[in-house]
């Protein structure tokens, strides 16, 4: 390396540096100052008006859904409004009835403006200014809220909030005292000296049985077993043995009601056979009277023991004759073939 | 403006015309731009002044900004975290650095790397007579020595507090990148966010301030140096303390000018 260029070396060095130092503030100011070099994006410039804007300023984003579309690039004074210059992405539909409201980022402060973008199908007329809403002062309204608050709770309303506090507390205390001696059915599921917990536990492994039961019978059903099963399946021949069945006793009650038909009129009160059968139950009911009162031969031997007896022993007596009469016959035959032959 | 002094008595009259001497230096020393751009031979040494001054520091600068950051970031992360605001970090970062750290770091390493050196140099020459043979010689010392390390130092210190600055801003997003979940140029499009054109170039303008109050402070010590090499080494030490309470004071001001009026 010459001597020259090792005196120039230093100089080149510095100047290089510096020069890209430069070029970085330079980039760095031009980003900061709200030109989007980064994205490169086209830009459109819209104005917004609005009756107060609060704690807004230049540089601010301008954000669409909560996507950042844009910035404040001025504010400056109208005719009785603030008029905001806002560059936003080219690409961003604004509607005709778009609005623009300032908005806090945080509780703890920062303000961006809100887009919406409206719902109208005419787009908004280029170089029209969005209507702007005013800006939120929420100091002001927590202010506005306390005051509210404070009206609304009365010492004596809050004397009377605390004594029902109070009471809660004290209800709660029972309560938990209760539940740790093991009282009411909370208790005795919270202690562990109780079977409650045991038995509700069995309970509901039965429970957890039944549904079981329940689930296979559910199944058979699906799988058409037993009656009820096949009557649910719909292609099965039970089911249509069943229908016909039906249909034959609707058929036999229809013929029951028919009067032209022998059972239809019998029921209906119209055949000969009714009087018959009334006449045959009067004399039956006749006849019984007379028993029952003794009328008659059949009466008397039905309500008279004597007769009975007497009954009895005539035909014992006819039965004793007979006898006789089988025992006597070879004899008497007998004689009679002997003295015939005389 | 001659260099040569008559001893002063009282410690209170001795301050005030330090103060003195020094203001009329550094005002003499910016006058002196033409000379160092277009003399010859202050031009060569403005140019090594810029190297000794920009280069020289690179390092530790790069060093200092990168872990200064990095701490800020990740002590203010912490503190963010608690409310879940650890993106905060990137906003407080870019103001911290922009308005304040970025200058004031930028005074504190070139007044103990610069500012010292200078002392110690001009020292040297005022103890061993040069300045006085160069007064001899019709050379103005001013202008020979103290105008290219001025404004060497005052064109240097603002683009080495960007450098700090940006390296700050590295080493804030690295942290938040690995430390705190925050994706890395998600960091940087949220410190760019947060800066503000002023903040920027008030804190420029502060780093040149601080450039041309440590190097009139360091000249004008330098100049000042007496009973020889312990004389070299007393006003070392003063010209970095005095620098050091020039850049905390002269700040403070610059910041109420700026910021409070």
């Amino acid at each position: 390396m010459s001597a020259r260029s090792q005196s120039i070396l230093p100089e080149v060095i510095t100047g290089l540096f510096v020069a890209a130092v430069i070029a970085l503030l330079a980039f760095f100011t031009i980003v900061i100052s709200g030109v989007d070099l980064l994205r490169g994006r086209h830009r459109a410039v819209r104005e917004a008006r609005f009756d107060h804007v609060g704690a807004l300023k230049v540089q601010d984003p301008v954000h669409v859904r909560g996507m950042k579309v844009g910035s404040v690039q001025a504010l400056r004074l109208g005719d009785g409004c603030v008029i905001a210059t806002l560059t936003l992405d080219a690409d961003v539909p604004l509607r005709a009835d778009a609005t623009v409201a300032v908005a806090q980022t945080s509780v703890l402060g920062g303000t961006c403006l809100e887009i919406n973008q409206g719902a109208s199908p005419d787009p908004l007329p280029p170089g029209a200014a969005i209507p702007g809403k005013p800006a939120r002062d929420v100091m002001k309204e927590l202010g506005e809220l306390v005051g509210d608050l404070r009206q609304a709770f009365e010492p004596a309303d809050v004397r009377a909030l605390l004594a029902n506090l109070k009471t809660a507390s004290e209800d709660i205390a029972d309560l938990t005292a209760r539940l740790r001696r093991g009282d009411g059915l909370l208790g005795k599921l919270m202690s562990p000296q109780d079977n409650t917990y045991a038995d509700l536990k069995d309970t509901l492994a039965n429970l957890n049985g039944l549904t079981g039961d329940l689930r296979l019978v559910a199944q058979d059903l699906r799988d058409g077993k037993g009656l009820l099963g096949k009557l649910l399946r719909e292609d099965d021949a039970t089911y249509d043995d069943l229908k016909g069945t039906l249909a034959n006793l609707r058929a036999a009650t229809a013929n029951l009601n028919d009067p032209s038909h022998g059972i239809g009129r019998l029921l209906a009160g119209d055949s000969p056979l009714v009087a018959d059968l009334e006449t045959v139950a009067a004399n039956l009911k006749d006849v019984s009277v007379k028993l029952n009162e003794g009328q008659g031969t059949l009466g008397r031997l039905v309500n008279d023991d004597a007769l009975a007896r007497e009954a009895e022993a005539a035909v014992k007596d006819v039965r004793q004759i007979i006898d006789n009469m089988r025992d006597t016959a070879p004899i008497t035959t007998f004689t009679s073939l002997f003295f015939s032959g005389l | 403006m001659t260099l040569t002094r008559e001893p002063i008595e009282g410690p209170v009259a001795a301050a005030v015309a330090a103060v003195g001497r020094t203001a009329r230096l550094t005002a003499a020393a910016l006058a002196g731009l033409p000379a160092a751009l277009f003399r010859r031979d202050c031009r060569a040494t403005f140019l090594r002044q810029l190297y000794l001054i920009g280069i020289g520091s690179l390092a530790v600068a790069t060093v200092v900004a990168l872990f200064t950051g990095m701490i800020l970031g990740l002590q203010l992360g912490i503190a963010f975290r608690q409310f879940s605001q650890e993106l905060m970090v990137a906003f407080t970062l870019s103001y911290a650095m922009l308005r304040e750290m970025g200058p004031f770091m930028t005074g504190i390493i070139l007044a103990a790397c610069v500012g010292s050196s200078m002392a110690a140099q001009l020292g040297t020459m005022t103890v061993n007579e040069e300045v006085a043979a160069l007064e001899m010689m019709s050379v103005d010392p001013i202008r020979f020595l103290v105008v290219p390390r001025l404004w060497a130092m005052t064109l240097m210190a603002p683009i080495l507090s960007f450098y700090t600055c940006v390296i700050a801003f590295l080493g804030g997003a690295l942290v938040g990148y690995t430390q705190l979940n925050i994706p890395f140029l998600q960091f940087i499009g949220q410190v760019m966010e947060a800066a503000e054109p002023k903040d920027l170039y008030v804190g420029l303008l502060k780093a040149a301030v601080f450039g041309v109050l440590i190097s009139g402070i360091s000249c004008a010590v330098g100049f000042a140096t007496t009973q020889g090499a312990a004389g070299v080494g007393a006003s070392t030490r003063r010209a970095v303390i005095l620098s050091f309470l020039a850049i905390l004071v002269g700040g403070y001001f610059i910041t109420r000018f700026f910021y409070v009026f």
